[in-house]
């Protein structure tokens, strides 16, 4: 809208800059050029009168010098024919010679009725020191004008090329003075709003073009600052809100602003309530009495309609309008009332009412700055609502989180009380193992040692009864023995006190150090033991080898416990890439599926070997199991053995088990 | 003359086991049960192999065993630990304190005798 005015704006100029350039030519051309022709045509009429008056003295002079005695001695003829003869003289008018009574004595004839336009010229005769007469000489002046005309043409001529000239050096000077200091100094004013300095204003340029020019670039600079200013206070507005996230801080900064930067005399803040109620948050600048007077309710009904109607409602001279809210307004000195309602799309959040006492206050432009702070504030204040709303969570998140932390401090202290006593209960379990094992060692250091004794009839031969009944003996002493060292060892394994010792192991070389040792029971039950030589030559597997020992002797010594004599019992080796796999295959019963679940769980024994009375701890599998895991490998056990004719054994034959085991081989 | 053996242990079951052993091989034995004990009477009889024991009341087998290495008299005694004790590192202990050899008890009579003879030819 202000830029349609500055456009349609025509001013009354009264000097176009065209008059005033004709018009300075005018002045200063004119005379110019008369000043010049009326030197030049006196000074050409100069010279001719001057040629003339010198010849007609040369001429008086002549005569005069011829009369000086022709005019004492009358010589008239001879004076006669000189005056004839200088009559000649086509620009002499007439010749008369008087004498010094003023008596005419000689003259010419008259070429012309009256002299007027003639120059005379007198000349005195004198003879010896006396003044005998005088010559006057007309001449005609006709010549003078000859002269002029055709020295006027040159003379015009100069004059045109030297107005010409002189027109250049006028318009420059002119130009230079009216237009172009004047246009130099309108850009040095453009420069200086185009770097931002918008309090640049061109001086008055004067009355034409230039000068509307001047004032309507001065207008539209004002207006920019104008909008500048609004900009900035619009941008400075939102910044302060927009900085802050507390709902009651950001009513503190409008309400701030409003009343010190947008000039209102008092505002207040309206918002709509979680449960819709309208209600005013947070008011300046309203007195007393008019709030006693309820005037708040009068103001909230204001608001409540800009935030039906969703516009701005912009109320002004309630002396117009009767009634006593009206009246209530007037005594509280309002004269303008602005009502924006704060909008995020069609939610509807309240509004923003400010007030002044100056009825030219809050013109559409500053009222659409406030729109667009509106837009803005209900941004804000939509956001620290939400935030609000985080922290009330957060809050109860937090003290939900110091409940459970709480409850879980509380857990971890009762934890950490039952891991120490659990620590303490392990300890001394295996301080139990330890010192039971040895206290039931001592004792059968010596049953084991005297029953040995008798059993080899050393103290002296026993009969068969006895024989026998010392042998069960004995053979109960190792069994507890053994039972012993197994409890010891697993102990040992699960308290972590077993380091591996890891070496590159031949896998076979051990296994034969473990059948070696086996060798008795193996001949004893005439059982068929065959080492399948691997496919390919065996890589070296880092293992401990007292433990590796450990675990094949368990497993070997569990077949040749469960087979019948003259069984077989195959060692297999595998290379299963970062693996080897080692089987252990008999042909024996096999082990029934309710069992091979628990066949490593400790002190689980099958009862088929309860029932057969197989002597064994119970220990042995889960000891091997620990081993292998520990070396980072699997044990597992199959039956019956799928694959029975790779090994040639008949397949109605027994089921048989299978235990494999794997080590890596890194 | 025979050779003279010490037994220290303080369980009279094995004590009365190893010198029937013994004796029955022609080894003349005295026997001690406990630590103190054992050590003075390895200084008085000068035995010719001592069969320590190690869990004993007062000073224990590896106590009496450093002591009698540090005696003039008695430190040339070869020693051989008998015991219940029968970890790794129970066995490392007693063979860096001196001990010649160390068997984990129980142990059957023949392995015991063959080691002994071992050592005393």
């Amino acid at each position: 809208m202000p830029n349609e005015k500055i456009i349609n704006f025509r001013p009354k100029i009264k000097f176009t800059l065209g008059f005033k350039f004709v018009a300075a030519l005018m002045v200063v051309l004119i005379p110019l050029m008369l000043l010049i022709g009326f030197i030049i045509i006196k000074q050409v009429k100069q010279v001719v009168t001057d040629d003339i008056s010198k010849k007609s003295k040369n001429y008086a002079s002549f005569l005069a010098k011829v009369s000086r005695q022709g005019i004492k001695e009358a010589d008239v003829a001879i004076l006669k024919r000189y005056v004839q003869e200088i009559s000649g003289d086509k620009d002499v008018l007439y010749i008369l010679l008087v004498d010094t009574k003023n008596k005419p004595i000689i003259h010419s004839e008259k070429k012309a009725d009256n002299f007027n336009s003639a120059l005379e010229v007198q000349i005195p005769i004198f003879y010896k020191s006396e003044r005998t007469g005088t010559i006057k000489i007309w001449y005609s002046l006709s010549r003078v004008a000859e002269e002029l005309t055709t020295n006027v043409q040159q003379v015009l001529f100069l004059v045109v090329v030297l107005g010409i000239i002189l027109l250049g050096l006028v318009m420059f000077v002119v130009s230079e003075q009216m237009i172009f200091n004047r246009i130099g100094k309108l850009l040095k004013a453009m420069r200086r709003v185009q770097k931002g300095d918008l309090s640049t204003r061109v001086e008055k340029l004067g009355n034409d073009e230039l000068g509307y020019l001047a004032g309507q670039f001065n207008q539209m600079v004002t207006q920019v600052e104008e909008n500048q200013q609004q900009l900035t206070l619009l941008f400075e507005m939102s910044r302060a809100v927009t900085a802050a996230l507390d709902i009651t801080l950001i009513m503190d900064l409008v309400l701030e602003m409003s009343v010190e930067k947008l000039q209102g005399t008092s505002c207040s803040i309206f918002l709509v309530g979680d449960s819709g109620l309208f209600k005013m948050r947070g008011a300046r600048g309203l007195s007393t009495s008019f709030v006693n007077a309820n005037g708040i309710a009068l103001l909230e009904d204001m608001a409540q309609k800009a935030l039906l109607y969703n516009e701005p409602l912009v109320i002004r001279d309630f002396n117009l309008s009767p009634g006593n809210l009206s009246a209530l307004l007037i005594q509280e000195q309002i004269a303008v009332m602005v009502n924006i309602p704060l909008l995020i799309g069609d939610r509807k959040l309240g509004v923003l009412n400010i007030n002044s006492h100056n009825p030219e206050a809050f013109p559409p432009e500053r009222v659409e700055l406030l729109m667009a702070f509106a837009r803005q504030l209900a941004v804000v204040l939509q956001n620290a609502q939400l935030y609000e709303q985080t922290q009330q969570f957060s809050k109860e998140l937090e003290e939900k989180i110091n409940i459970a932390t709480g409850n879980l401090a509380r857990a971890n202290e009762r934890l950490k009380l039952a891991n120490e006593k659990l620590v303490e209960l392990s300890q001394a379990k295996s301080d139990f193992i330890a010192i039971v094992s040895h206290e039931l060692r001592s004792p059968l250091t010596s049953i084991l040692g005297f029953t040995d004794l008798l059993v080899q009839g050393e103290p002296g031969a026993l009969n068969a009864t006895q024989k026998d009944f010392m042998e069960i003996i004995n053979q109960n002493t190792r069994r507890l023995i053994d039972l012993i060292n197994n409890l010891l060892n697993l102990s040992k394994i699960e308290a972590g006190k077993v380091e591996l010792k890891k070496t590159p192991l031949d896998l076979e070389k051990t296994l034969h150090g473990v059948l070696h040792n086996l060798r008795l029971t193996i001949t004893e039950k005439k059982l068929n033991i065959r080492v399948l030589p691997p496919a390919e030559p065996l890589a070296l597997v880092p293992a401990d080898e007292n433990q590796l020992t450990a675990i094949l002797l368990n497993l070997l010594t569990n077949a040749i416990k469960y087979i019948p004599a003259q069984g077989e019992v195959v060692i297999n080796f595998k290379d299963a890439g970062k693996f080897i796999e080692i089987q252990v295959i008999d042909n024996g019963d096999g082990i029934e599926d309710k069992d091979l679940p628990h066949i490593f769980d400790r002190f689980y024994r099958s009862a088929k070997a309860k029932a057969e009375h197989v002597i064994g701890t119970g220990l042995g599998l889960a000891i091997s199991k620990l081993l292998v895991e520990m070396h980072g490998g699997k044990i597992w056990v199959e039956s019956p053995v799928s694959d029975k004719e790779v090994f040639n054994w008949d397949k109605r034959d027994r089921n048989g088990a299978k235990f494999t085991f794997t080590l890596p081989k890194n | 003359m025979s050779k003279k053996v010490l037994i220290v242990d303080d369980e009279p079951g094995v004590v009365k086991m190893v010198k029937y052993l013994l004796e029955k091989n022609s080894f003349a034995v005295v026997s001690a049960n406990e630590g103190e004990e054992g050590v003075k009477l390895a200084i008085q009889e000068k035995p010719d192999l001592i069969l320590m024991d190690i869990m004993m009341p007062l000073i224990d087998g590896n106590e009496a065993t450093r002591r009698l290495k540090e005696n003039e008299v008695t430190k040339q005694i070869p020693v051989i630990m008998l015991s219940a004790l029968g970890q790794e590192g129970d066995v490392a202990k007693s063979l860096e304190l001196g001990a010649m050899d160390y068997i984990v008890k129980p142990f059957h009579p023949q392995e015991l005798m063959d080691r002994v003879k071992k050592i005393l030819g």
